[in-house]
C-alpha cells in the first residue's frame, strides 16, 4: 500500500487556500510542489490547511519552509491553519513558527 | 534484425550503466561508513555508544563525538531533510561544518551558530535543512550543556527508572534563518543516568497497521533496560523496533546515541562511531 496526498486549491480574490490531505512526505511531494509552482502572480495571501493531513515528514516541512522563504522574496503572506497537536509540537521543535515570525 | 540488434545494444548499454551506478552507490556507502566508523572516543566516568541504520544503502542521519582539550566530549546527532543519496551528500557537508566549528567554539550553542553560518547559503540554495542536537558532557563535574537546532532533546532516564525532563531549549533548524542564534541549557547528571539521543526514524517507525512506534514506547524500553550497559540498551531498542515493525520495510534512517554516567568506569564502545 502506498501513501497518497490530495491537494485542493481554492481562490478567493487575492487569497489562495491550499487544502492538503493524506500524507505529505518524500514519496508524495509532487502534487504539492506543482500547486505551489502554479500559484498566480496576483495572490497576496496563501493559506495551507492541514486539517485532513495525517502525516508530514522533513521533506514536507522543507516544502513549507521553502514556501515561506519564497513568500518573503516575492512579498506575499503565508498562513498555516488546521494544525493538530502533534504537528504543533513538531513545527515548534523544528522552528517553523520562528521562521514564519521572523520573515513575515 | 536491425531493430533487434539495436535493442540488444540498448539493453547492454543500460546494464552497463546500472552496474556503474550500483558500483558508485556502493563506493558512496563505503565512504560514508568509513567516515562514521573510526576510533572510539576515550572519556572518563561514562560510557557512550551509537549506531546509525540507513533506510537505504546510504542515509542522511549523522552523529559524531569530538574530544575537547578541556576534557569534555562534544556529541552531535543530526537528521538531514530527505533520504538516500541527496541526504547523504548533505550529511557529509554537516560533518565538515561540525568538525570545523567544534575546533573553535566554546559550547554547543556557539557550535550550532557557526554551523548555521557556514551552511545556510548552501542549504537555502538547495531548499534543504538539517536538525541537530549538540551537547558538551563534562565527566568531572557531570554537567551537561546542550543546544538544539530544530531537534528533539535527548531522553534522560534516571537510576530510579523515572524520566527527567530536560528544560526546554528550542532553536531553529540549521538552514532555516540566516541570523539564527542558539542558547545553551545545562543540567547536572547523576550516577547511572542514561541519556538517549535519537532521530525520528525511531519514533515514526510503523507497524503493519500503520501505527507509529512513538515516544511513549521508546521511553518504556529505556525505562525497562536503563540499568543495563549502553550496548545492551541499544540492542534492546533495536530489538523492540524490529519486533514492532515486523515485515514492514524501514522507511527512514534510524540513529541513536547513548551516554551513561558511570563513576570511575571507562567503558567506551561504539560500532559506528566517527573518526576523531
Amino acid at each position: 500500500m502506498y501513501d497518497t496526498l490530495t491537494v485542493e486549491k481554492k481562490h478567493d480574490g487575492d487569497q489562495c487556500t491550499i487544502y492538503v490531505s493524506g500524507v505529505l512526505d518524500y514519496s508524495t511531494m509532487d502534487p504539492f510542489n506543482e500547486e505551489i509552482e502554479a500559484l498566480h502572480h496576483g495572490v497576496n495571501n496563501v493559506t495551507i490547511n492541514f486539517e485532513s493531513l495525517e502525516f508530514i515528514d522533513s521533506t514536507g516541512i522543507g516544502a513549507i519552509i521553502n514556501l515561506v522563504h519564497e513568500a518573503n522574496d516575492k512579498q506575499f503572506k503565508v498562513e498555516l491553519e488546521g494544525i493538530n497537536d502533534d504537528m504543533q509540537d513538531l513545527f515548534e521543535t523544528i522552528g517553523v513558527f520562528q521562521i514564519l515570525d521572523s520573515l513575515q | 534484425m536491425f531493430h533487434r540488434n539495436m535493442r540488444f545494444d540498448e539493453d547492454t548499454s543500460n546494464e552497463a550503466k546500472n552496474k556503474t551506478l550500483e558500483r558508485e552507490i556502493k563506493l558512496a556507502r563505503t565512504i560514508q561508513m568509513r567516515l562514521l566508523n573510526g576510533n572510539e572516543p576515550d572519556i572518563e566516568n561514562g560510557s557512550v555508544t551509537g549506531v546509525s541504520i540507513p533506510a537505504r544503502l546510504i542515509g542522511g542521519d549523522y552523529y559524531d563525538f569530538y574530544l575537547l582539550p578541556n576534557g569534555k566530549v562534544r556529541i552531535i546527532l543530526g537528521d538531514v531533510m530527505g533520504k538516500g543519496i541527496p541526504a547523504a551528500m548533505l550529511m557529509i557537508l554537516t560533518r565538515g561544518a561540525f568538525r570545523s566549528a567544534a575546533e573553535t567554539t566554546k559550547g554547543p550553542a556557539e557550535t550550532l551558530t557557526a554551523m548555521n553560518h557556514a551552511m545556510y547559503n548552501d542549504l537555502r540554495t538547495l531548499g534543504s535543512f538539517v536538525t541537530v542536537i549538540c551537547v558538551d558532557w563534562c565527566p568531572n563535574t557531570k554537567e551537561l550543556t546542550y543546544a538544539s537546532a530544530g531537534h528533539d532533546l535527548p531522553i534522560l532516564v534516571q537510576a530510579d527508572q523515572t524520566i527527567r525532563e530536560l528544560p526546554t531549549n528550542k532553536g531553529v533548524m540549521i538552514g532555516g534563518l540566516e541570523d539564527a542564534t542558539y542558547h545553551d541549557g545545562s543540567v547536572t547528571l547523576e550516577e547511572h543516568d542514561l541519556l538517549f539521543f535519537y532521530t525520528d526514524g525511531i519514533t515514526e517507525a510503523q507497524d503493519e497497521e500503520g501505527d507509529m512506534f512513538r515516544i511513549d514506547r521508546l521511553r518504556q524500553v529505556l525505562i525497562d533496560h536503563c540499568h543495563e550497559s549502553v550496548n545492551d540498551v541499544q540492542e534492546a531498542v533495536t530489538q523492540a523496533l524490529t519486533s514492532f515493525t515486523g515485515n514492514i520495510q524501514q522507511k527512514d534512517d534510524i540513529t541513536m546515541v547513548l551516554l551513561q554516567v558511570n563513576d570511575g568506569e571507562a567503558d567506551i564502545s561504539s560500532y559506528n562511531s566517527p573518526v576523531l
